[in-house]
């Protein structure tokens, strides 16, 4: 008999599943955010994967995060200003909230093959691809947004992904869990957020417009495939 | 630095243990570290920790994790003493800082922040292990089993990563070739230059993402349900440490549903050594990998049974 | 069944999308069983959509509009399952860098297996099989980062071979390896044709494998202009003198000999045969060398001393090196892969800052001088420049540099890009121009500077034989003009028209240094194929004009052609 990968990883899911709802009254906040967390990576991937996309729609993702993620790289030294969260949303914005969250996630785990793995991973995960994801609606509700606009989401998600990013750090190793521990935590990252959210301004402004033209282009060229027969 | 490090233990046993035993071993070592708080639990898993890591060669890897991680370990135990006021101990209070309201801080709560700083240690000393013992293309390869597309589109990217940064350089020279120095030129000037360079740099990448897709295309890519091949073989020692590491997280999931493991910080410490009998059937499962690597590296009896 | 040719062209007319000429117009075409059919033309001739078209990825990849069919016994392509093709059709493009889709060498051959859903042990067999048959189990757990170029093109074609198709489709494969990587790809490909595959392969430059077809086809503008035996192909290319046979096929034809030979070997054999005995009757000038002017008045221009290069790996790159180059010098640099041409290029432009030693261009140090300045005296093309693009216009392109040259000799950057034919571009998108046009933009954004040096770094690479013939006379151009020329190459036959003065570089040394009669003349593997073919008969002949202009064969009147 070939036991294989796959049914291993399948039966331990279903341990942890089941564990988990075993011990849900005791558990530790900590297990259980991250629990809900990949829970919520699993159902997006799972839908991407149900979709069909194309080849060139793939290799173009791949090729974006690419760029989001090495782009993080060189800025690793100034603490929260990086290109990759702007590069993101342009991504969504462009190529559509799914582009976005599949650029956003994989971008996350691609330059922590650089920077290290860690249990930040996953909500790297999730705050970058629920950027681009947001990204991708806010152009299908305003299919008119301008560059102000666009600077705003910026900012705001400057903010945000740091929220994201502390809520494991306070719901696994805090206690207890009240508004004033709540807010020690998000006091302690504040700075760092401004200067993710600063730099997320500052690179949409220098690279914004630029950006749009080259993106849109690739956008056009992946969506002509009408095939005439004389 | 840290990508390099899958190589420099080539020979042990952790890196050719099959990734998904190894997988699972890091997932019980993880699980186990949030699911208990109690301090004993605690020490005893960053022990395991260690001795993997010891036994992994990567020892050197882990003390770069170390200082990286000063920060928010620091923050972790400054702060869980600074909003807690369950602690029955006080051993200062006073200060009216706004926001938290009269500051009492207590011994059990210097305690817990310690006994967190430890398991925020233990998880990235896993992290270690895991990012210096299996290779990003073995993860993928785990994963691809599940969720293709995604895990497709990270494979891809870890190929390009390596490329786009050679186009870079490659730029670099051509602008310097044409002229221009960085440093001789105005802010504004410098800023055009690079908005330029990282223009050429990302067209020309889109421009590869094309050649890709079409490779990819007339490999078949997307033509409909696909299989895929198995690469690496389950070996006996694999499935001891798989098993080890199944009962591991299946003993401390019941453990912890039936209240065994449990300890009270607040408002005063529990006595410590309780509950090491289910402690003691964990390190059990847990320290498998750590023995059978011993035998891997000392002994060519079972390094030929593993 | 029996009779269908394997492949079925007919009147095939193909338009990119949003492209109003077309990229092939009304082909017909027929391609049996067997065959090695090579495919050759100028860039932008339509010779990559044509493959791609007999792969099934035009239409169905590129879109576009089309006209006509292309059979596969006997079935048309576009009512084929898009699984079928690729069992039956494999594809190899040019840069195997941007075909590689996996991490290690394994997981790339089995992905396209994996796509067919094959079954774990049928997967498992293939790969073996492929493996084993290519060479490559040594290197099966390797990453494929750490191949070198062959090795990369070799596990693509392994990967297409492991869906065993019955025609194997080869766009220019070896455009971006080395002479030694090239042939045996290309002997790799004859061999598979040996054993039964059919062969459809598509190449710019016909030197290396032209004996190995059975039929050639020749496009132009999209259209199929002749088509033949590499004989009937030789004299028809002789009459319409255009470049782009092998040398030898090139001489013999042009002196109308009764049967042309393909190689070398032919050649010598045909040479023994109608002269025997008597080499000196058809010798009619002594044996001296030329090109031995003596120069030595004239400045130095280029000046290295005792360089030392390591890369932060610890690699030597170069080893003291000392040279010294002459105003209006044109200087080939040969020598193998990693042998420390391009270091030794990149320390010439202050690029790398050498260990040990000096450079000393007109008497400055580059390192030490201003970007600008640097430019002014020395304009480098690296590998590729068509890769990377600043502006959105041409115009704009080449402004970058000429702006900042101080020096401009206006008549000159006039005539270049007269030369490079490229004045009507001037308001397109860089990025947008074909492959051919691309790289004489790329080429004329340095070359306007009019720099006194100029370094070259494999400028013939993936280019045509017309771009390769206008770069050459560009560059004997402004060498008359003083400029010096400083070349890396692997194509032999380039250094051996155009440059005066050889070096031969080998692990970070020079190994060589003369003119390009004492160092390709005397050379085995570093030599030109009409050195080769006179060795013994006559010596100093490097070139076919040089050939033609020295021996006179007894037999002019005869005619071959048809």
């Amino acid at each position: 008999m070939r036991i294989t990968a796959k049914s291993i990883v399948l039966t331990i899911t279903v341990i942890i599943i089941v564990g988990a709802i075993l011990v849900l009254s005791k558990q530790d906040w900590g297990l259980l955010s991250l629990e809900i967390i990949f829970i919520a990576l699993g159902l997006f991937y799972w839908i991407c994967e149900k979709k069909s996309l194309s080849v060139k729609y793939l290799s173009v993702i791949a090729v974006l995060s690419s760029i989001a993620a090495v782009s993080r790289v060189p800025f690793a030294i100034i603490p929260g200003a990086q290109p990759t969260t702007f590069l993101i949303i342009s991504t969504g914005l462009i190529f559509g909230p799914q582009a976005g969250f599949l650029a956003g996630s994989t971008a996350a785990v691609l330059s922590n093959f650089f920077l290290g793995q860690g249990p930040w991973t996953p909500w790297q995960m999730f705050a970058w691809g629920m950027a681009g994801s947001t990204a991708g609606l806010l152009k299908i509700i305003y299919p008119k947004i301008g560059l102000k606009g666009i600077l705003i989401f910026n900012l705001l998600w400057g903010y945000l992904f740091g929220w994201i990013m502390n809520f494991w750090s306070w719901t696994a190793f805090i206690s207890p869990l009240n508004l004033k521990s709540f807010l020690a935590v998000y006091a302690a990252s504040f700075c760092f957020d401004t200067f993710h959210a600063l730099g997320n301004a500052a690179f949409c402004l220098i690279f914004n417009t630029s950006l749009t033209k080259i993106l849109m282009r690739f956008q056009r060229k992946l969506e002509i495939s009408e095939i005439i027969i004389e | 630095m840290i990508k390099k490090g899958p190589d420099t233990c080539k020979g042990c046993y952790f890196r050719n243990m099959h990734p998904a035993a190894a997988l699972v071993y890091y997932m019980s070592l993880f699980l186990v570290a949030l699911l208990f708080s109690h301090p004993l639990y605690l020490t005893a898993i960053l022990a395991v920790t260690i001795l993997a890591i010891i036994s992994a060669r990567v020892l050197k890897f882990w003390k770069i994790y170390l200082k990286f991680s000063l920060f928010m370990t620091l923050m972790i135990v400054l702060i869980n003493p600074l909003v807690s006021r369950a602690g029955s101990t006080v051993l200062w209070s006073g200060a009216q800082i706004p926001l938290l309201d009269g500051l009492i801080i207590s011994l059990e709560a210097v305690y817990f922040g310690l006994a967190m700083g430890m398991r925020l240690l233990i998880v990235l000393s896993i992290f270690c292990l895991y990012n210096n013992t299996i290779h990003p293309d073995q993860t993928l390869y785990l994963f691809s089993k599940f969720t293709y597309k995604p895990a497709l589109i990270i494979s891809l990217g870890t190929r390009l990563i390596p490329r786009m940064k050679r186009d870079f350089e490659n730029i670099q020279d051509l602008i310097k070739i044409r002229g221009f120095d960085y440093t001789s030129l105005g802010f504004k000037e410098k800023l055009a230059l690079f908005r330029q360079s990282v223009n050429a740099l990302i067209y020309n990448s889109l421009e590869g993402a094309w050649q890709i897709a079409e490779a990819m295309h007339s490999r078949a890519f997307g033509s409909g349900p696909r299989s895929q091949y198995g690469r690496w073989l389950l070996r006996p020692g694999d499935l001891i440490c798989l098993a080890g590491s199944c009962a591991v997280i299946a003993v401390s999931f019941i453990g912890k549903a039936v209240g065994a493991g449990s300890y009270e910080y607040y408002p005063k410490m529990e006595y410590i050594f309780g509950g090491s009998r289910l402690l003691a059937l964990i390190l059990t499962g847990l320290l498998i990998p750590v023995l059978t690597s011993w035998g891997w590296d000392h002994c060519r009896f079972l390094r030929s049974r593993i | 069944m029996g009779s269908l040719p394997l492949f079925e062209i007919q009147d095939l007319t193909y338009y990119y999308p949003d492209k109003q000429a077309p990229a092939l117009e009304k082909i017909n075409l027929k391609v049996e069983e067997g065959e090695f059919i090579l495919v050759t033309g100028r860039s932008g001739s339509g010779k990559s959509s044509l493959a791609r078209s007999l792969a099934g990825l035009i239409p169905d990849f590129y879109g576009g509009k089309i006209g006509g069919k292309v059979l596969f016994k006997g079935i048309d392509l576009r009512s084929m399952d898009r699984r079928e093709i690729p069992r039956n059709i494999g594809i190899v493009f040019q840069d195997p860098e941007k075909q590689l889709v996996m991490n290690s060498v394994e997981a790339e051959v089995v992905f396209g297996l994996e796509n067919i859903g094959l079954n774990h042990w049928e997967m498992a067999r293939r790969l073996a099989e492929v493996l084993g048959f290519l060479n490559l189990s040594e290197i099966k757990d390797n990453f494929t980062s750490s191949l070198s170029g062959g090795q990369k093109q070799k596990v693509v074609i392994a990967s297409v071979l492991a869906m065993r198709p019955e025609a194997l489709i080869l766009d220019e494969p070896t455009s971006q390896l080395d002479p030694s990587n090239a042939d045996e790809i290309l002997k790799l490909i004859k061999g598979l044709n040996e054993e039964g595959m059919t062969v459809f392969l598509v190449e710019q430059r016909l030197e290396r494998c032209f004996s190995y077809a059975d039929r050639i086809v020749v496009l132009d503008r999209g259209r199929l202009i002749k088509s033949g035996t590499p004989r009937e192909i030789a004299c028809w290319e002789s009459d319409n003198n255009i470049n782009n046979i092998p040398p030898v096929a090139k001489f013999f034809s042009i002196c109308k000999a009764p049967l042309i030979p393909l190689d070398i070997k032919e050649g010598r054999f045909f040479l023994k045969k109608y002269l025997p005995g008597q080499s000196s009757s058809f010798v009619c000038e002594a044996d001296e060398l030329p090109g031995k002017q003596t120069n030595n008045n004239q400045d130095v221009v280029l000046e290295l001393k005792d360089l030392w290069f390591s890369y932060p790996d610890g690699k030597a790159a170069l080893q003291g090196i000392n040279l010294t180059v002459k105003k209006g010098e044109i200087v080939a640099v040969l020598g193998e892969n990693a042998a420390g041409k391009t270091t030794l290029l990149k320390t010439m432009a202050g690029l790398l800052k050498p260990g040990r030693g000096s450079v000393k261009v007109l008497g400055n140090n580059p390192n030490k001088c201003k970007a600008k300045d640097v430019a002014d005296m020395i304009g480098y093309v690296p590998q590729n420049t068509d890769d990377y693009f600043f502006y959105e216009t041409v115009e704009q392109e080449i402004g970058l540099s000429n702006n900042i040259s101080r020096v401009v000799n206006d008549k000159l950057v006039n005539q270049t890009i007269d030369d490079l034919g490229i004045k009507e571009l001037f308001q397109y998108n860089p990025r947008e121009l074909s492959a051919g046009e691309r790289v004489r933009v790329a080429l004329a954004s340095v070359l306007a500077g009019c720099p006194a040096l100029l370094l070259l770094d494999e400028p013939t690479r993936g280019i045509d034989y017309n771009l390769k013939n206008d770069l050459g006379r560009l560059l004997l151009r402004y060498s008359e003009n003083g400029t010096t020329v400083l070349i890396i190459t692997n194509d032999i036959e380039f250094a051996a028209e155009y440059a005066r003065r050889v070096i031969l570089m080998f692990d970070g040394r020079i190994a060589g240094d003369g003119t390009k009669y004492e160092i390709l003349g005397e050379s085995i593997f570093f030599s030109p194929q009409m050195s080769r073919l006179f060795r013994g008969f006559k010596k100093n002949i490097l070139t076919v004009r040089e050939a033609l202009e020295q021996i006179k064969f007894p037999f002019v009147q005869v005619k071959s052609c048809e």
